[in-house]
């Protein structure tokens, strides 16, 4: 296969990309190793979706003294259709600290505002029509209560129509990608990339549903690679590509609780919640997951002596988080396997921003109204009062399990800060020609805020200077 | 729709292949434990000698038994409560619609 653009990977980073190339009138390809599932299919958060849309169905570790369970969308779309599509733009302190400490070159609020509004114009970003749940409403309560600072998010969500819809990757801008005449080859994995007579060539396997695999070669002028901040390394470096590739993964690790109040807050047929507690920002937030029963069961799975309360109880009960920014790891390649082995590192600052989360999650829960907060983290006690809280220790425990996020980030940043960065501040890989990075990888450091709104609005930065400099 | 164990086999399946290579040795030990004792392994043993293994296996203080009940009981769990939840948001819409 031949096109003048290749992009691997169609999340958020990539299908943008993709689309903006192909309505700059280039042949691209866009080759994503998940499968093309339509947007409602599986249904969200069961396990058919796990199985389908997530990434080795969801069991990633980041190994280390203090483990992170992490989580990865691979399917057309990537990590946007199985989100929840909590938007934000990037904090403008966010982005004075990366210009700062990584030479970032023209990336201020200002600068990047257009390719904020120019994806939310493609992508919808809407806040709810309607009363949040209970479940939602019970956080801003609390925080409320306490004096706390808390905000309803939007989401990149379309609430018109019944039931709404999410503005996934695959319901928007890949659709206009198809539109303006780009190619997307699914069930396709990129496993190596070298260069040859002047081109990129692609060395793929693609693996259909029914029918065996076959290896497929693609020849590009210019790729864009766009496989997610642990793929995205893994594949530049099993290429032979490793200067600041793969060393500063990083992530918004949460730890959860499940609260129980005494009346009930969680009702099956509820849009997702939408509250979140900025108060502490940037050490930590909080907010609310998903409640249905198969999270609580699975929050409380560490404690099974809870489990049959959780049968009867279970509508009483929601599934709070505190996010941090601990930990930071390596993505590594080992000999025989095709997936790469990722190691965290802990400071003792993150141990303790953790612990310090939790209490004030606990804090603002019972603020709410909470009776029991049972902390996702076995080795913690079941919570019912101040004095309880009080109890806890300064640190997380090391080896503490229970640690998970949904956001990677950072393990390529961008930048002129040569010892940092694996890319210009344009997101091209230095003494490669015509290869970029499209992708969270990029990100300097964690954004805070949820990351998508980030992603897609570097992204567009990114292919915009590329296209107006004719790629040069 | 799959059912509990097939949904194990196919998250076994699709785990990172370091660690499912790691998770296929552990489960062959945990089914070989208590052949010493018993002579029969795991899933030949009557229900309580399982339920006790499985008890004497989530409180070792190795770590690596933890980890391996750990993963086998959140996946359980996460499987048997994805078929409630459906029956529970379907209703819930169906009543919202009413
Ligand atoms: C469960 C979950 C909930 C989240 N909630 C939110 C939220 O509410 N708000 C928010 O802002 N963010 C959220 N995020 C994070 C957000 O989805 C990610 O930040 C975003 O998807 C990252 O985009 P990306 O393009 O970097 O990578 P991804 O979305 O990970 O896309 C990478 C794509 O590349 C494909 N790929 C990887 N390797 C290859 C290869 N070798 N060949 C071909 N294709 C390849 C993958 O299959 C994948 O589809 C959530 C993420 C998850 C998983």
């Amino acid at each position: 296969m031949v096109a003048e653009v290749a992009v691997i990977g169609s999340g958020p980073g990539g299908a943008v990309t993709a689309m903006l190339c192909a309505e700059a009138g280039k042949s691209v390809l866009l080759v994503e190793e998940g499968q093309n599932l339509p947007l409602h299919w599986p249904e969200h958060f069961s396990r058919d979706e796990i199985l389908h849309k997530y990434r080795n169905a969801g069991v990633n570790v980041a190994l280390g003294s203090t483990q992170i369970a992490y989580v990865e969308g691979c399917c057309v779309g990537g990590g946007s259709e199985v989100n929840r599509g909590l938007y934000y733009r990037t904090p403008s302190y966010v982005l004075d600290a990366w210009r700062k400490d990584f030479d970032v070159r023209y990336l201020s609020s200002d600068e990047l505002m257009p390719h904020f509004t120019e994806c939310e114009a493609i992508a919808r970003v809407e806040y709810l029509p309607c009363e949040a749940s209970a479940i939602s409403k019970r956080l801003y309560e609390g925080a409320m209560n306490l004096g706390w600072h808390a905000i309803e998010a939007p989401r990149l969500y379309s609430y018109g129509g019944r039931g709404g819809s999410k503005q996934s990757m695959s319901e928007t801008f890949v659709p206009r990608f198809l539109k303006a005449g780009g190619r997307l080859i699914a069930d396709t994995a990129v496993r190596r990339l070298s260069r040859q007579e002047g081109k990129w060539r692609l060395d793929a396997i693609h693996t259909p549903t029914h029918g065996p695999s076959q290896t497929v070669e693609i020849s590009a002028d210019k790729v864009f690679v766009a496989c997610g901040a642990v793929q995205t390394p893994a594949l530049l470096r099993r290429s032979g590509l490793r200067k600041n590739i793969g060393n500063s993964l990083r992530f918004h690790p949460m730890l959860k609780v499940v609260a129980e109040f005494d009346y009930e807050v969680n009702d099956p047929g509820d849009f997702d919640p939408v509250h979140q507690i900025k108060e502490f920002e940037p050490h930590f937030g909080m907010g609310c997951s998903i409640s249905k029963q198969p999270m609580l069961a699975l929050t409380m799975a560490g404690r099974p002596d809870c489990l049959a309360y959780v049968e009867h109880r279970w509508r009483r009960m929601g599934i709070y988080y505190v996010q941090t920014t601990g930990g930071c790891a390596t993505i590594r390649n080992l000999p025989f396997f095709r997936d790469p082995l990722v190691r965290v590192r802990h400071s003792e600052w993150d141990l303790h921003h953790y612990a310090e989360g939790l209490k004030r999650l606990s804090e603002a829960l019972l603020a709410a109204g909470a009776i029991a907060i049972y902390p996702a983290a076995p080795e913690y006690p079941v919570l019912r009062s101040m004095a309880d809280l009080r109890k806890l220790p300064e640190n997380l425990p090391n080896g503490s399990g229970n640690l998970t996020s949904v956001h990677v980030f950072s393990s390529c940043p961008m930048g002129e800060n040569e010892v940092l960065c694996a890319t210009d501040s344009f997101g091209r890989v230095r003494e490669a020609d015509g290869l970029y990075i499209a992708d969270a990888s990029l990100l300097c450091g964690p954004t805070i805020v949820n990351p998508q709104g980030t992603v897609m609005a570097v992204a567009h930065r990114n292919a915009t200077h590329a296209i107006e400099n004719r790629f040069a | 729709m799959v059912s509990v164990v097939g949904f194990l086999f196919a998250t076994q399946a699709r785990m990172p292949d370091h660690l499912r290579f790691a998770f296929r040795i552990l489960t062959l030990v945990f089914d070989a434990w208590p052949y010493a004792t018993t002579g029969k392994p795991f899933h030949r043993l009557d229900l309580p000698r399982r339920i006790d293994q499985v008890e004497r296996w989530k409180r070792s203080r190795l770590a690596f038994r933890q980890g391996l009940i750990a993963f086998y009981r959140s996946f359980v769990i996460f499987g048997l409560y994805s078929e409630l939840s459906k029956q529970d948001a379907d209703r819930g819409m169906r009543a919202k619609q009413d």
